[in-house]
């Protein structure tokens, strides 16, 4: 007891945070396709400071929503801006996740010892896209109310949790207002309690566990100034970029919800439209049990990558044939879903 | 380790930074931009009854989104204003509640604008539509027929409004915005012939330089 | 290690001082505009004179409570009148009453009571009764409000 009191006392507070923003980086973290991790948390963060100034005007009620959403986009002094960054940095935020996440996968980094980050990573993963799920049915424009119907139904064809998980979701048989308002809870209460638990964490595993090992980089170089700098850097690029997007693409409503009616032009939001391609053209047990599939596999990929790397496999080409494999099909099911 | 020095960095950041002020300001401009001028409506509780079925049942939406741009509208004058009836009417008709009349005549018009209807009145323009059952009419009404004089003639000249058995306007005669109309009520003219409804503010082109610009018959 | 080095040069001051105003510049504006997307400039009031009714309407009953852009109005026919009396307390602002039988104003926070010229008689009210400019035009009655 006494020494951990001493040791602690050794160092004080400021020398320890100093120590800590000090620690080292790898020089690999040069190259651009490393710094993926940051740009998600970057346009997160702007995600969510917009997100938390619309909670000032947004109504979760049903027909009093979508007014509520229409009343930001065309009356609020700057809401269609606001509005708009919203949208812009959620959207770029999934695709430089996408990109992360394969340039994680194809590299690597999942590595013995570097399991957790990968846990922690497909978490995150799963979150933020119910995130993007949860928030874009708050709008309950046509799109947000069929999509909401179509993935509680989905979730409620899941085996042994899916009934009972659907109704939670549900708040009930059906969609409801409650279903807009839990909806509304999780997308600004719950998963983003969880998100900053798993952010925290995924950070602090990478800071302890360190980075895997990349071939031909030998220096490292100091987090704080140089590292952090280069991030700055990147901050401060991606607001611009994302503030000159939004007044090139302003944001947009669809038609009110109507529960009697399902228009024509329902369709998910593009990170989700291969898996809506996918259950669209296969049969429906087998899509869903594909699915449910792929999520097993996915999470525990780095086990599987050990066990076959035991049995003689060479995981780089591996990986690199399913990296480029799933990209390919990605980018087709979502095209494909666009196109037609 | 080097001590690396961070100059061109910090101002690749500082002059970042101000491109996005930059960005942001045109941001701002663009917001002003758009929410310089509005008129802002009054509407009582009737009238919002109106509006709220009307709009519902996308009925004369036209109508209402001009009347909302309208001087009337921000003084509260709107809908049961100028079109509520009385008893002694012969254009008066029961509507969801209201007694109203369809045509709002100068004599309607007179409750405000006294001293621009009674001029009106006297004035030669309420005459317009003296002519039509005259002589002068003849290659109208008689040569080319009754339905040359119902849609070429009488719309700037103005129709005698009749109303049926059944309350209703008759058809021949209504719509009509002819600025020599003679009304259900005996006043002459139609005010919105020159004061456009339901905005009314602007006095559009006069009669004849609408004859020529319209695809009305050539008489 | 150096992070916190007084031996700082005039270069590195210069592109510290730089990156500093830049950022100053290029982030505090982006939290204006939030600012301000949570506080809309308040469009400035102007007066407007908005027709209430005919003097038939308003003459068939003597205390006429009605809400005119937003203000809550009581129509009373006074000695010197017809009267448009705003319903807002002079105390604390709570809504006013008309007591018919007492003829009296009753403010039902405080007890504030005003008598049938506005004027407070008892309890906190420290002044009358707010009016509002009544301008006839014929059988029109306009009542003139800030809106």
């Amino acid at each position: 007891m006494e020494t951990t009191i001493e040791r602690i006392k050794e160092k004080s507070l400021k020398d320890r945070a100093i120590d800590f923003i000090q620690k080292e980086v790898p020089d690999h973290m040069y190259s651009f396709s490393y710094c993926m991790g940051a740009t998600p948390l970057i346009l997160f963060l702007v995600a969510a400071a917009t997100g938390i100034l619309m909670t000032f005007y947004y109504i979760p009620f049903s027909e009093r929503a979508y007014e509520s959403v229409r009343a930001i986009t065309s009356e609020v002094y700057l809401g269609w801006f606001i509005r708009g960054l919203h949208k812009i940095s959620i959207n770029l935020m999934i695709f430089t996740l996408f990109l992360h996440l394969v340039r994680v996968f194809v590299t690597r980094a999942y590595k013995t010892q570097g399991e957790l980050k990968w846990l922690i990573g497909t978490m995150l993963f799963f979150t933020i896209l119910a995130m993007g799920f949860t928030g874009y049915s708050l709008v309950y424009d046509q799109v947000s109310y069929w999509g909401m119907t179509v993935v509680m139904n989905m979730a409620e064809e899941m085996p042994l949790f899916g009934p009972p998980l659907a109704y939670l979701l549900r708040g009930g048989a059906e969609v409801s207002e409650l279903t807009l308002l839990r909806l509304y809870d999780l997308h600004t209460k719950l998963l983003p309690l969880l998100l900053i638990l798993l952010i925290g964490s995924h950070i602090i595993a990478i800071t302890v566990l360190g980075f895997e090992k990349v071939e031909g980089s030998e220096g490292k170089h100091l987090f704080y100034p140089e590292h952090a700098m280069k991030v700055g850097l990147i901050a401060v690029g991606l607001l611009i970029l994302i503030v000159n997007l939004v007044m090139i693409f302003p944001p947009t409503i669809g038609q009110m919800a109507n529960p009697l009616e399902v228009a024509s032009n329902v369709a998910p939001p593009w990170y989700f439209s291969a898996v809506y391609k996918w259950i669209t053209i296969a049969p429906r047990q087998p899509a869903l049990f594909g699915i449910l599939l792929f999520c097993v596999v996915f999470v525990s990929y780095p086990y599987i990558d050990r066990f076959l790397t035991e049995r003689g496999f060479d995981m780089g080409r591996v990986n690199i044939v399913i990296g480029s494999a799933a990209v390919l099909i990605f980018a087709i099911l979502t095209l494909w879903n666009v196109v037609i | 380790m080097q001590t690396k020095d961070f100059n061109l960095m910090k101002y690749f950041i500082g002059a970042l930074s101000l491109i996005l002020f930059i960005a942001l300001t045109i941001v701002g401009y663009v917001e002003v931009k758009a929410s310089k001028d509005e008129i802002r409506p009054y509407i009582s509780a009737n009238n919002k009854k109106c509006i709220d079925c009307h709009v519902k049942k996308g009925i004369g939406e036209g109508q209402v989104n001009d009347w909302k741009h309208s001087r009337h509208a921000e003084k509260g004058i709107g809908c049961i204003e100028c079109h509520k009836a009385e008893e002694k009417d012969i254009d008066a008709y029961k509507h969801e509640g209201f007694l109203i009349a369809t045509i709002v005549s100068p004599k309607d018009c007179s409750k405000c604008h006294e001293d621009a209807s009674k001029e009106f009145q006297e004035s030669h323009h309420a005459q317009a539509a003296k002519f039509i059952g005259s002589m002068d009419n003849v290659l109208g009404s008689i040569v080319e027929g009754p339905a040359a004089a119902t849609s070429g003639c009488r719309q700037c000249h103005g129709s005698e409004v009749k109303v049926l058995a059944n309350g209703k306007l008759d058809p021949d005669t209504w719509p009509n915005t002819g600025m020599g109309r003679i009304n259900p009520d005996g006043s002459k003219g139609s005010c919105s012939a020159c004061h456009a409804r339901h905005s009314f503010s602007i006095a559009c082109l006069p009669c004849k330089a609408q004859f020529f610009y319209s695809s009305g018959t050539t008489a | 290690m150096g992070v916190i080095n007084d031996n700082i040069s005039r270069r590195k001051f210069l592109s510290s001082a730089f990156m500093a105003v830049g950022l100053g510049f290029g982030l505090g504006t982006l939290g204006l505009r939030f600012l301000q997307f949570l506080s809309p400039t308040v469009k400035a009031k102007r007066f407007e004179e908005i027709l209430v009714g005919t003097v038939n309407e308003l003459s068939k009953s003597d205390a006429m409570p009605m809400e005119i852009a937003g203000s809550k109005i009581l129509f009373l026919k006074t000695d010197a009148g017809l009267v448009a009396f705003s319903r807002k307390c002079t105390d604390l602002g709570c809504l006013v009453g008309w007591d018919k039988a007492k003829q009296q104003f009753i403010c039902p926070c405080h007890q504030g009571v005003y008598d049938r010229n506005g004027k407070n008689i008892a309890g906190p009210p420290p002044r009358p009764l707010d009016r509002f400019p009544v301008i006839t035009k014929g059988e029109n009655i306009y009542v003139k409000i800030k809106a």
